[in-house]
């Protein structure tokens, strides 16, 4: 997932380094997957016990906002499924278990996840799900992930979804809304790291092929104590926008010294990186509210937060009250939002299923998402219940709207132009970018 | 404007900073022979003590600055009388000695995250003047960092060989036993140089969040790894050294950024494993293996 991903460190610096990462780690975690298998995993639960959702992502660490963003999501999931008496007479808890961002420590964490509770269902990791997905997609347990990296675009593992966009789309979606807006000479300034990177071909394809082309591409170090000589050679160009996405401290130090050097900073359209809290929080810092609101632009995944299914997910969280610090930060944070829908979906699946037994309700998460004539739609858990003993079919439209997962169970999404609001420190939509952006 | 000047300008204010920053950790090593990979996290510890001066207390930056030297300086004669001087009393090894301080490195870096949390922090900005001279361009501020940092150095120089309890350092890095059996308290300069050390480690801390424009928890570990190579370039335990290399390590990464921004630390690092190729124990003459002679006080 590219907006909570901080890729920005030392992991994502070398993409070889981190294939062979992935691959080592992928090639244990499916061993050990087979171990915890053996030993039982995705426990279903004796008659009224509690069923356990592992939320999985760094709780500690830079990217310790992940965890809490995850664990927000859970909580007002399961309230709403607990106050309608629980999921076939079962009640639900979130169990949170920390990644601390590294794939080394992901492991043994998920590992733990699945032998201590016994999951039912997993939400997480972000980018941590490469080591964490084997190890609870190998014991029949679906997880709910929320990374974008396109190597999952194509993934065929029957347990494993992807809630957010992939990577590939995002960039598609920038080149795009730059394109069609006549910013005709804009930078390209991108991080080095993975997460960055995987949006620069797309960007650069659709952007050229809409018949502009970059004024100058730059690939940035990050972490690094100064950028100076990059911002002269961005300036020299003359660039009209500056299509970026980086870390929160790169970020910082380039846009800080580009105003430095320029007086100030032109257009800036990043990506759903930029609409994360810390981000906001750094740059915000570095150049200051007038010139934030006036330069930094982001195209991030469109969340409705206006339609029934979203007013009862504000409804649940805003009632977590202590269990969540600052509730009111995740009223339109995505992936909270997106794991809200994600507990939802599980929790109707096993009703549809009549089983809470994981291997058996997994394929009707597709069932309960899918679109298809004479299915009611529905909104929340609770209209959900009702229509499934009612039997009918149900589609859930959930709080980010219809999450209608492919082939590859990557779920479709579109894309909105979001803008600054400084009365309240974070984005909103003002414009949706046309589904036409993403038709090959 | 050619870039090439412009980038040696931008160079030396990262090498003002890196240069603050590694003489004081070279320092470290010269006293006491430890290689202390907790300064990096002092660095971050006297960045939030400036912050908390700077946005709290609305002091300017440069009394902000001061108070980060302060908290360096505290923090780490303290690290050092209470951490690391009871196990050099008991002999401990010097490979386990850098274990010692990865351990203090875990304990501060993970304390200040308890505290101050994840999120990022920024000094109150101020409205910056652009200067053009020689090609180049530099800010108020940025000139100032390059002022402070040429003014600490040159003190440094002028406690090192003009005062007696600079002599006293050198002799204590020198050979500590002899400096002892001379009648130097050695303990006492031990100290005293951790004192120094700290304060323009902490300066370093704090000049580095301004420099970056926002910092969090992980800002001294960041850039430990640059500061490690600008003393080991100088030969670990030479001040002297530490300076060059930090000019060296500083306008190298600059000017490489020219041609491709990836290759900054790639330009810095290879000429670090050259340098070392040829002078083993780095550009100084003398440093650290003298000091591996030394035994462990």
């Amino acid at each position: 997932m590219k907006a909570r991903n901080r890729r920005w460190r030392v992991a994502g610096r070398n993409v070889v380094r981190s294939r062979l990462r992935r691959l080592a780690f992928g090639v244990s975690a499916g061993m050990l997957a087979v171990v915890v298998a053996a030993c039982g995993g995705g426990g279903s639960g004796e008659a009224g016990s509690t069923l356990n959702i592992g939320v999985i992502y760094p709780f500690t660490g830079p990217n310790a906002d992940q965890g809490t963003t995850g664990m927000a999501g859970c909580l007002a999931g399961i309230g709403p499924v607990n106050e309608d008496g629980g999921v076939l007479g079962h009640k639900l808890a979130c169990k949170p278990h920390d990644t601390k961002g590294d794939p080394a420590d992901a492991v043994p964490a998920a590992n733990q996840m699945m032998a201590s509770d016994e999951p039912v269902m997993v939400i997480g990791a972000s980018d941590d799900a490469v080591a964490t997905a084997p190890i609870v997609t190998g014991v029949e347990v679906p997880n709910f992930a929320t990374i974008g990296d396109p190597h999952f675009d194509h993934q065929t593992n029957p347990y494993f979804y992807r809630l957010t966009p992939s990577d590939a789309i995002q960039g598609t979606a920038l080149g795009y809304y730059a394109a069609e807006n006549g910013l005709n000479e804009a930078a390209s300034v991108f991080t080095s790291d993975l997460g960055a990177q995987t949006s620069v071909p797309p960007l650069k394809e659709e952007y050229e092929k809409l018949g502009d082309e970059f004024a100058i591409e730059l690939t940035l170090a990050p972490g690094q104590s100064s950028y100076r000589t990059e911002v002269a050679k961005v300036i020299a160009a003359k660039p009209d926008t500056i299509i970026s996405e980086g870390d929160p401290q790169s970020s910082t130090t380039f846009l800080s010294e580009y105003q430095e050097q320029a007086g100030e900073i032109p257009l800036m359209l990043g990506t759903q990186r930029i609409a994360n809290e810390d981000w906001i929080q750094a740059v915000l810092g570095g150049i200051g509210k007038a010139a934030f609101t006036k330069s930094i632009k982001a195209i991030t995944p469109y969340v409705n937060t206006k339609g029934p299914g979203y007013e009862l997910y504000k409804e649940s969280l805003l009632a977590l009250g202590s269990k969540v610090k600052d509730p009111e930060e995740f009223l339109a944070q995505p992936y909270s939002i997106s794991d809200y829908d994600a507990v939802n979906i599980s929790a109707l699946a096993m009703l549809e299923a009549n089983t809470t037994e994981p291997s058996k309700y997994n394929e009707f998460i597709t069932k309960v998402t899918a679109p298809s004539s004479g299915a009611k739609v529905v909104h929340t858990y609770a209209e959900g219940k009702k229509a499934i003993e009612a039997g009918t079919t149900i589609q859930y439209v959930g709080a980010s709207g219809p999450l209608i997962f492919d082939k590859y169970h990557s779920a479709k999404r579109t894309f909105a132009y979001d803008e600054f609001d400084p009365t309240t420190d974070e984005f909103v939509v003002k414009k949706l970018i046309p589904g036409s952006a993403f038709v090959e | 404007m050619n870039e090439v000047t412009l980038a040696i300008g931008f160079g030396l204010v990262t090498s003002a900073i890196l240069a603050l920053a590694a003489v004081g950790f070279t320092l470290q090593f010269g006293v006491s022979n430890i290689f202390n990979l907790a300064y990096g996290n002092v660095m971050t510890l006297a960045a939030f003590a400036g912050y908390a001066i700077n946005v709290n207390a609305h002091l300017n930056v440069w009394v902000s600055m001061l108070a980060g030297a302060c908290c360096g300086a505290l923090v780490s004669v303290l690290l050092n009388r209470l951490v690391f001087v009871p196990f050099l009393r008991r002999g401990t090894a010097l490979f386990t000695m850098v274990m010692v301080s990865l351990a203090a490195a875990a304990v501060i870096l993970n304390g200040i995250e308890a505290v101050a949390g994840a999120g990022f922090r920024s000094y109150e900005r101020t409205t910056v003047q652009s200067h053009h001279f020689l090609g180049m361009v530099l800010t108020t501020r940025q000139l100032a960092i390059i002022g402070i940092a040429i003014v600490s150095l040159l003190a440094l120089h002028g406690l090192l060989h003009y005062t007696r309890v600079g002599k006293a350092m050198r002799a204590t890095s020198a050979h500590a036993e002899l400096a002892r059996s001379c009648g130097i308290a050695t303990d006492r300069v031990t100290t005293l140089a951790w004192a120094v050390s700290g304060a323009l480690c902490g300066t370093a801390g704090v000049a580095l969040a301004l420099n970056l424009a926002t910092f969090n928890f992980v800002l001294g570990n960041t850039f430990l790894l640059v500061i490690v190579a600008a003393a080991v370039f100088g030969s670990v335990g030479q001040p002297y050294g530490a300076m060059v290399g930090a000019l060296v390590i500083g306008i190298t990464s600059e000017l490489a950024a020219i041609v491709a921004p990836s290759l900054k630390e790639v330009a810095a690092f290879t000429i670090l494993v050259l340098v070392l190729l040829v002078r083993p124990n780095g550009l100084w003459r003398s440093g650290y293996v003298q000091k591996m002679e030394v035994s462990a006080r």
